[in-house]
């Protein structure tokens, strides 16, 4: 058994994640608190990546960040080699469809917040950026553990923007689920079955998990 | 508009407001000039939604005028016409609500402690010590807030709102959720904490008894309209 598919998708999916997490909560609290212009269309594109099929969100995602696009050109001349086809592309392809998971599920978290603690604190001193750190994400904590570990499980499940931006490379980009297909293609029922039952179970964790932390409560 | 002298009764200004306030379909319009000549403790009286507590968030900050200013110690926190709006941590007022609204994640201490504002970490939690010593809520500085009563839990409210020394003290009707007894015992407390202190207070209350006992002067308020003549003394 090569244990290279599951290490790497591990892998991308643990730096997804916190990255995910770090755009999701902020982007959830602009999107809570926040009163700005083009709000709606801020949150519609957030959202985006939960309706638009894998494989076209991986589409866009060549287009903004392929060696043709400024961004693809920035990264080169910055790190030294493109984006597509790499570890890191894949894991874009995985935070971006993470992300979604995180600030929803954040963002419900935090809007569930009784603002009147958010009162009691601001009479207390503080000013917004500590209201937020000491009162209302530290209230919406449940929620968020169970967004982040929905990103995480989304993450690690990822295959159509995955194969789009990083390719299908044995040994280098190959993540677990692209490895289920190419199992299957292979007729190595044995290979994919292995893999797909530990990513059932990693997702059933997640979901037992992510149950624990919905329950109401501080 | 009506300009605010403040000054009356003599003595220095504490609080003036001349500002009206829409909040949904209703309208309140304060007009409220009180000085350190009218006694530490000021209470707004009249029926329930005449506008008390919604006054008392002005003066925080908590709400914004549609019209007026609000002065705290002879400066401007608020101004509708120069857009001026100091923003609530900064009018150094401290706030007791009728539900303590203690932060239920953290310890009685870092509730306190979370509300001095200045010093080294432990510098805080020393200054939390003893503003819980102060109320008589020493005893309960490691204690999560869900374990308290309610009169704990006010006591601890108080001590909080005093950790920030504040200029100004807002109480919203502090003590109407407690038993009699425990009222009882705050209503002394409280009384001694401002005067001792002190420290001007704002007080809205619906018990008469409690009004009589803790307010040097009061306002009265009518349904949407706190204030006017404010009589010295004169509970």
């Amino acid at each position: 058994m090569d244990w290279f598919p599951l290490l790497l998708s591990l892998r991308v999916a643990s730096i997804a994640t916190v990255l995910a997490a770090v755009l999701g909560v902020g982007g959830a609290y602009l999107l809570a608190k926040g009163r700005f212009w083009g709000r709606g269309l801020l949150e519609a594109l957030a959202s985006l990546p939960i309706v638009l099929p894998p494989t076209v969100l991986g589409y866009y995602l060549l287009v903004v960040l392929g060696t043709r696009s400024p961004l693809g050109r920035l990264w080169e001349d910055v790190v030294g080699s493109p984006l597509v086809f790499t570890v890191a592309g894949a894991v874009v392809a995985a935070t971006i469809s993470a992300l979604p998971f995180c600030l929803r599920t954040a963002r419900a978290a935090i809007e569930s917040v009784d603002p009147r603690f958010e009162v009691a604190a601001r009479t207390m001193g503080l000013p917004e950026w500590r209201v937020a750190l000491h009162v209302t994400l530290p209230l919406a904590r449940r929620g968020i553990i169970a967004g982040v570990a929905l990103g995480f499980a989304r993450a690690l499940g990822d295959f159509g923007a995955t194969v789009m931006v990083a390719g299908n490379i044995p040994g280098r980009t190959q993540t677990m689920p692209i490895a289920i297909y190419d199992a299957v293609q292979q007729g190595d029922d044995l290979r994919a079955g292995t893999m797909a039952a530990i990513l059932s179970v990693v997702a059933i964790g997640v979901l037992l998990l992510v149950n624990r932390f919905s329950r109401a409560g501080v | 508009m009506t300009v605010l002298s403040g000054c009356g009764t003599g003595g220095r200004a504490v609080v003036e407001v001349d500002a009206s306030l829409h909040v949904g379909e209703f309208t309140v319009i304060v007009d409220l000039a009180l000085t350190d000549a009218h006694g530490p403790v000021t209470a707004l009286v009249g029926p329930s939604g005449s506008g008390k507590s919604l006054t008392l968030a002005l003066i925080a900050g908590l709400l914004r005028p549609r019209r007026g200013q609000v002065l705290l110690h002879g400066r401007p926190v608020c101004d509708v016409t120069t857009g001026l709006h100091v923003p609530t941590q900064d009018r150094h007022v401290g706030m007791v609500f009728q539900d303590a609204l203690l932060l239920p994640h953290r310890s009685v201490l870092d509730n306190v402690a979370l509300a001095v504002r200045t010093g080294r970490t432990a510098e805080r939690r020393d200054r939390a010590r003893h503003e819980l010593d102060r109320v008589g809520a020493g005893g309960l500085a490691s204690a999560a807030p869900r374990t308290l009563s309610g009169g704990e839990r006010q006591r601890v409210a108080l001590a909080r709102a005093l950790a920030g020394d504040p200029g100004l003290l807002l109480l919203d009707e502090p003590l109407s959720a407690l038993d009699r007894q425990t009222r009882l015992r705050l209503r002394a407390l409280l009384r001694d904490v401002v005067t001792t202190g002190s420290i001007p207070t704002l007080l809205v209350s619906h018990d008469p008894d409690e009004v009589r006992e803790l307010a040097d002067t009061t306002v009265p308020v009518e349904p949407g309209r706190v204030g006017g003549d404010v009589p010295r003394g004169g509970s």
